[in-house]
């Protein structure tokens, strides 16, 4: 089920949140968790039809070992867990990444394992993830909470479980083990106005610039060679998409888990406006670098064993990240992409310590590569990469959309023209998104004194000062316009199908 | 301000977004539709703004029609407008005082999808236009295009010769865009063929014409009359000679469906156009979609043939010399 539906808008959400309500009233907690916990898996079966049992399973398997690990002591215990993990990751392989590897295994070796692609169940990647990280804690005797309900409702909560944000057990049981009611009004006037934002971001924007750059990925795909200004425009356009689409997805969230009184942790701070592609890891799906970082970066030995093994272990750890959001040759280019840009930054920071390149240029820099590198991520192969990165470069020529003063000027001299895929609407579309990456607030940063979301330790506190400035959104009749507003138009664009980006990892 | 307070205001807000039928589109079309001083205006899908870039005479048909007619022309097409958009913004234009005649191409395709727009369209419309024969609400809220105002039938996914075609947005990214970067002058019948009779068959054979749009169209002729102006009906042409070279099934039933709409709106007393048959397979752009779009020789032809009919007193002959405007939207 889709956030942006009629069907969740307009049946699932109100009915849940009235069960809900009622029930945490009534002093029902437990019942109103396992209520929450029903309607989730109900959730996810409106949209997983295939393989709506792998959830259960995966969630009573790592229940069960997570359990067994934190209660027991002795040599089993690492037994267990490797066990536990090694079951995470074999489901993981098997749906995910089976076909990629029989795929090129076949084509060096002739010797066909697999013979067609296997169906991706919805939300596996976030749904192991979670676990992983709750059989490690548990392995590092850092789990308390051994409710099996409750585990439940923080592997399937409807607002994360397709697209994150990638949730913590410690940040998740205490808020299900909470007895307080809390204020249903509060809970709706601070969820829905983030919740509407959201729904803008990803019905208005992101989904305004999909076709466009839908049909010049297309064109690279079709192996037309793309003239620098559509190269440009499909590598800004893609941009500006996912950010809208992923953390229009997250805001979504985050305001859903509000509606229930519950926070989740913030994944975006404005990350395009980042001075470093370091910075830019602690903004951009930042519920994703924390559990890098945790659980891969920190297991490979982190930078407590010298610089050179610091810097191998950060390329793995964007590597794998690469692989966790796909099984292609073009994740893993983008993993090494960004394993690459981290390397550069990190002995730039080595090097030159006191080295400054100015705010205006360290940007540009860091956007650039940014930008440069959501080439392979959304492109179909590395052919229609290289295709891309050419026609970036210049190496296919220039050519001017027909519909530009230059275009009627050239046309004139009988030049033969280029008949572009994109027109000045998308144009606008995309200068009006980029600004607004760089010169607005964030959502977090309107909606800062509802004090919604989770800020993560490590990732800089996204909400300072926002509070108190007079743009921000209160309990007032602006912001009841404003996010009405927003909340309305957004509405309208509703209906059409429009999946999610990070539906598919 | 309380928390109640705030919730029921934003209740409201959103609201008030929703159901207020402001299109950013549409809007400002139909005001100027209501109020530019023209005598002609035209309403059409993107048959009449299309060019080739295979064409030496870069005008639409819209402006060739002007040119034609010696006078500036209100432009109220756009691409993808539905039958009842169009009919729609021609009865708004029928009440601007100083329109005489509304020209009103329909491809044949339009008389299977035709009622589109999303429900509070469709009240904006009902509301300027309580007369015309449109669906009524209950009949619009149960169409899967109620919200979205998206297609059903043409739009979705079919099945033809043994392949089966995904839905519109798919043929888009894989069948058209394709066409479009084969796509070398002068035009030819598509790099696909197969794809191309598909199209011939999803657009024109596979749906049964509706009455309802019929109806709709004669109740805009009524208005016409009724308010003594003059609406000239006009079926767009159809490449046939493609249709009968590509071996597509059912060249008579699609004569017959010509004939059928042509004689229930001539039935209807409505002045009708029937451009059908009038062009060969070499006067046509973009065959393989088999939308009707057309090179300048089909332009040139069509439009001749509608100022032929355009009636005597709209027309305002001019010195030739004199340019003539058009406006585009």
């Amino acid at each position: 089920m889709l956030f942006n539906s009629f069907a969740f808008l307009g049946v699932f959400l109100p009915i849940t949140l009235v069960f809900y309500w009622i029930l945490r009233k009534l002093n029902h907690h437990s019942f109103a968790i396992f209520a929450l916990a029903a309607a989730s898996y109900i959730f996810y079966l409106y949209g997983e039809t295939i393989y709506p049992w792998l959830i259960v399973v995966s969630i009573v398997f790592n229940f069960a070992l997570g359990r067994w690990i934190s209660v027991s002591k002795g040599p089993k215990r690492r037994v267990v867990f490797i066990i536990g993990i090694a079951g995470d990751l074999a489901l993981l392989g098997y749906f995910k990444y089976a076909f990629f590897f029989a795929d090129n295994l076949h084509a060096l070796t002739g010797i066909s394992l697999l013979d067609h692609s296997i169906i991706l169940p919805i939300g596996i990647s976030f749904f192991t993830f979670t676990q992983i990280a709750f059989l490690v804690d548990a392995y590092r005797g850092l789990v308390a909470d051994a409710n099996p309900v409750s585990y439940s409702l923080f592997v399937t909560f409807f607002p994360h479980l397709i697209a994150g944000p990638i949730l913590h057990h410690k940040e998740m049981m205490p808020q299900f083990a909470r007895r307080e009611a809390g204020s249903v009004l509060e809970s709706l006037a601070s969820g829905l106005p983030l919740f509407a934002i959201g729904l803008f971001k990803k019905c208005v924007i992101a989904d305004s610039l999909s076709p466009f750059v839908s049909a010049l990925f297309a064109q690279a795909s079709a192996g037309r060679p793309m003239t620098l200004l559509e190269a440009w425009a499909a590598a800004i356009g893609y941009t500006m998409q996912i950010y809208f689409d992923f953390s229009g997805y997250s805001d979504m969230a985050i305001g859903l888990g509000r509606m229930f009184s519950i926070n989740l942790p913030i994944n975006f701070n404005s990350p395009y406006k980042s001075l470093s592609i370091i910075e830019f890891w602690r903004r951009w799906h930042i519920t994703l670098s924390r559990f890098l970082r945790d659980y891969l970066y920190f297991s490979l030995g982190g930078n407590r064993r010298g610089p050179a093994r610091r810097y191998a272990n950060l390329f793995i750890t964007m590597v794998l990240g690469g692989m966790w959001h796909g099984a292609g040759w073009t994740f893993v280019l983008w993993g090494a992409l960004h394993g690459c840009y981290l390397f550069i930054a990190h002995l730039w920071q080595h090097l030159f310590p006191k080295a400054r390149l100015g705010r205006t240029v360290s940007w540009a820099i860091t956007l650039l590569c940014v930008i440069v590198a959501w080439v392979p991520f959304r492109a179909e192969n590395i052919a229609v990469t290289g295709n891309m990165w050419l026609g970036m470069a210049g190496a296919h020529g220039v050519a001017v959309p027909n519909w530009s003063r230059m275009g009627a000027l050239l046309r004139e001299t009988g030049l033969p023209m280029i008949n572009m895929v994109f027109g000045r609407a998308d144009v606008a579309i995309t200068l009006a998104a980029f600004l607004a990456c760089i010169l607005l607030p964030n959502s977090q940063e309107f909606v800062a004194r509802f004090k919604l979301g989770l800020d993560t330790p490590g990732y800089g506190a996204i909400r300072a000062g926002a509070a108190s400035r007079w743009w921000a959104f209160g309990w007032n009749w602006q912001t009841a316009v404003v996010s009405g507003l927003i909340f309305g138009v957004a509405l309208r664009y509703v209906g059409g199908y429009s999946e999610f980006i990070y539906f598919q990892f | 301000m309380t928390k109640s307070q705030f919730l029921v205001a934003l209740a409201l807000v959103v609201a008030v977004a929703v159901c207020v039928p402001f299109d950013l589109k549409q809007t400002p079309l139909l005001a100027e539709a209501l109020t530019r001083g023209n005598k002609i205006s035209i309403t059409g899908n993107s048959v009449l703004s299309h060019t080739s870039r295979c064409d030496q005479d870069s005008r639409s048909l819209v402006s060739i029609l002007a040119n034609d007619l010696r006078q500036p022309v209100l432009d109220l097409s756009f691409n993808g407008q539905s039958l009842s958009e169009a009919a729609n913004f021609a009865a708004v234009s029928l009440k601007n005082p100083h329109i005489q005649t509304v020209i009103f191409p329909v491809s044949l395709f339009e008389f299977v999808d035709w009622d589109t727009d999303p429900i509070r369209t469709y009240a904006l419309f009902r509301l300027l236009n309580p007369d015309l024969d449109a669906a009524s609400l209950a009949e619009r809220a149960q169409s899967p295009g109620r919200f979205s105002g998206q297609e059903s039938g043409l739009h979705a996914a079919f099945d033809y010769d043994g392949i089966h075609y995904p839905d519109y947005d798919g043929i888009k990214q894989h069948y058209m865009s394709y066409e479009r970067d084969m796509m070398r002058c002068p035009e030819n019948d598509g790099a696909n063929l197969k794809f191309t009779a598909a199209s011939y068959h999803h657009l024109l054979m596979q749906f049964p014409i509706l009455d309802k749009p019929l109806s709709l169209v004669s109740s805009l002729g009524k208005d016409a009359a009724q308010r003594r102006k003059s609406l000239v009906v006009v079926i767009l042409p159809i490449d046939f000679e493609l249709f009968a070279k590509l071996g597509v099934p059912g060249l008579e039933a699609l004569h017959a469906k010509v004939d059928h709409v042509v004689q229930t709106l001539g039935t209807d007393g409505l002045n009708v156009i029937d451009l059908s048959a009038s062009l060969h397979n070499n006067d046509f752009a973009d065959r393989w979609c088999a939308c009707g779009h057309l090179l300048e020789t089909g332009r040139q032809l069509t439009a001749e043939r509608i100022v032929q009919r355009i009636p005597d007193s709209t027309r305002n002959i001019l010195d030739s010399t004199q340019n003539v405007a058009v406006y585009y939207h």
